[in-house]
């Protein structure tokens, strides 16, 4: 291998850990919220994949999962969905559309505020939402994520 | 009286799209105090108060699209011409969650592409869907047909960057063949732990074949047709590697072709000694069976997405009258690669490559032509997402071969030649 050659692969693998580093050096910039009478407490990142693409339906009590999802213009759902889902809004976009035209699923409701997520949760058992993590929750529980 | 039910439907959920209706608050539930401090873009107006809207208990959903195409030689479509506006697919479909773990729906489908058209629109897909488990349901009815990565969407548009699909694994002209089939199917997911995931389906079944999808010479006409059976398996693992997916898929199918002739082609079949005499014109043509093989390789990262698909068929196919229809076992081997990238939140570019061989024993009889037994095409296509409901797509292929080309359009076809595509579908 060249040296100039040797030098770029070394460049990008320091530049990829450390972009691995910052990402989990720092939480998440959403907090996600259950029902106060769900007894969960923590959820991890593959639970939350699977609710919010509609592969999980229940919790482990056998209470529906209810996803709920926030509006388009919110920047949080676009960082939510890279974070938890893996996937860019075109990405998840198409997911949907095959979900829809293959009569698989469709998408979780969606919420036009912040304030909607809080009530829709506090308003189903079964539901999970999330939100910047600058907004009042009210009775909504924040469960950990890891 | 469908139409009025559908514009009451229609009525009842005006916003019904692929991402619904808003949350509700709960009856007798104060409004939460919440308020978006900062995460609103800057400028943007402040959402409206939090509203009480249901759950949504019925979803519709549709898609229009319409487009153009030009050739440079041959035709692809079988339009009678090297351009035209036969581009044309639109669906719309109803579902519901009956339960918290049934859902049932069905979709309406409809298209012209060239010689390939519905003369009314068919059910694409009913049937119901209970998931019992996350490692177990059922799926009852009129059911896509899981096969590679992208079967069960290929009537999808929308949900793909390509106009045409790889037609060496996804042909077009099979597409109403192999889109769905009638029966049951199970389906699950089962989580390895730090080995990833699998996600697996089953299927048993009959095919519905539209009486196109067997070419005949003049004197012949296509009776009926048989599917006596179909079935398969698709298992897909996801390792622990972000956006990776490996999978493979099993098809084996048997088929009737029941074809009957007409007396003037009976009586010269007689005369030429190629039919007993009193022979009754009725032949049968035998697929029993077909089976296909595919492995897919998917992968995800960032705004790249990285696929390729190795396809083998294994036709085995016998004849009543093999003077009249060949009997052969052929083996065709299809494969592509794709690659596509994101190249602004609205724009997505990509293309592949793809490489069908109509059968790797390189049997005279089953392509007589010198460039008839194979066909490589390689594709490049831009997309536009208008917006979340309206796309564009300009797409172009350089095809080298004619293997996929229908043979009773194309007499003389060119071996080297070109297609542009251009297409705009809307989504709801």
């Amino acid at each position: 291998m060249r040296p100039g050659t040797l030098r770029f692969v070394v460049a990008a693998v320091v530049s990829w850990l450390g972009l691995v580093l910052a990402s989990a050096a720092g939480g998440p910039d959403y907090k996600v919220i259950v029902h106060p009478d769900n007894p969960v407490t923590e959820v991890d990142r593959a639970f939350l994949r699977d609710a919010y693409l509609r592969k999980a339906s229940v919790w482990d009590s056998g209470e529906p999962i209810r996803p709920i999802d926030l509006a388009a213009r919110f920047p949080v759902r676009e960082r939510f969905a890279q974070d938890v889902l893996r996937k860019n809004p075109s990405q998840l976009r198409n997911y949907w559309n095959q979900q829809i035209f293959s009569g698989k699923g469709v998408p979780p409701p969606e919420a036009d505020s912040p304030a909607s997520v809080v009530a829709y949760v506090l308003a189903n058992p079964g539901a999970i939402g999330y939100l910047p993590v600058d907004t009042d929750t009210g009775r909504a529980r924040v469960v950990g994520v890891k | 009286m469908v139409a009025a039910v559908l514009g009451g439907l229609l009525a009842a959920r005006a916003s019904a799209q692929p991402a619904p209706a808003t949350a509700p608050a709960a009856p007798g539930e104060p409004p939460a105090a919440a308020v978006p401090a900062q995460d609103p873009p800057a400028g943007a107006p402040a959402p409206p108060p939090p509203r009480a809207v249901l759950s949504p208990r019925v979803e519709i959903h549709g898609f229009v699209s319409e487009g153009a195409f030009v050739e440079t030689a041959n035709d692809y479509f079988g339009s009678t011409s090297r351009a035209g506006l036969e581009l044309f697919e639109a669906g719309i479909n109803l579902s519901t969650e009956v339960t918290d773990r049934l859902r049932a729906g069905l979709q309406l489908f409809t298209r012209d592409l060239g010689s390939i058209r519905d003369p009314s629109p068919r059910l694409d897909w009913a049937f119901l869907d209970y998931r019992w488990r996350r490692w177990l349901g059922v799926r009852a009815g009129i059911v896509k047909m899981p096969f590679g990565l992208y079967n069960e969407y290929a009537d999808i548009d929308a949900a793909r960057l390509p106009i045409l699909l790889p037609s060496s694994v996804y042909p077009i002209r099979d597409r109403d063949v192999l889109l769905s089939h009638t029966g049951f199917g199970l389906y699950g997911s089962y989580t390895l732990g730090r080995g990833g995931e699998l996600e697996y389906q089953a299927w048993l079944g009959t095919l519905t074949i539209p009486r196109t999808a067997l070419q005949l010479t003049g004197g012949a006409s296509l009776d009926s047709v048989n599917t006596r059976y179909v079935t398969g398996g698709q298992l897909f693992w996801r390792p622990p590697i972000d956006g990776l997916r490996l999978g493979a898929t099993f098809v084996r199918a048997s088929i009737d072709f029941h074809v009957g002739l007409d007396a003037a082609l009976v009586a010269a079949l007689v005369a030429a000694g190629l039919a007993p005499m009193g022979y009754d014109g009725k032949l049968l043509i035998a697929q029993r069976p077909v089976r296909f093989l595919v492995g897919s390789v998917e992968y995800i990262h960032g705004d790249w997405l990285f696929a390729a698909e190795y396809s083998r068929w294994l036709t085995h196919q016998r004849s009543s009258l093999p003077a009249l229809s060949p009997m052969f076992d052929r083996d065709s081997e299809k494969l592509y690669a794709m690659a596509t990238y994101r190249v602004a939140p609205a724009l997505e570019a990509g293309g592949y490559y793809s490489v069908f061989h109509l059968d790797v024993d390189d049997m005279p009889v089953a392509h007589p032509g010198p460039f008839d037994g194979f066909q490589r095409d390689l594709a490049a296509t831009l997309r536009l997402d208008v917006n979340d409901h309206w796309l564009w797509k300009l797409e172009a292929h350089f095809m080298d071969g004619t293997a996929s080309l229908p043979s009773e359009f194309n007499s003389h076809p060119d071996r080297y030649w070109g297609m542009f595509l251009l297409r705009t579908t809307v989504t709801f």
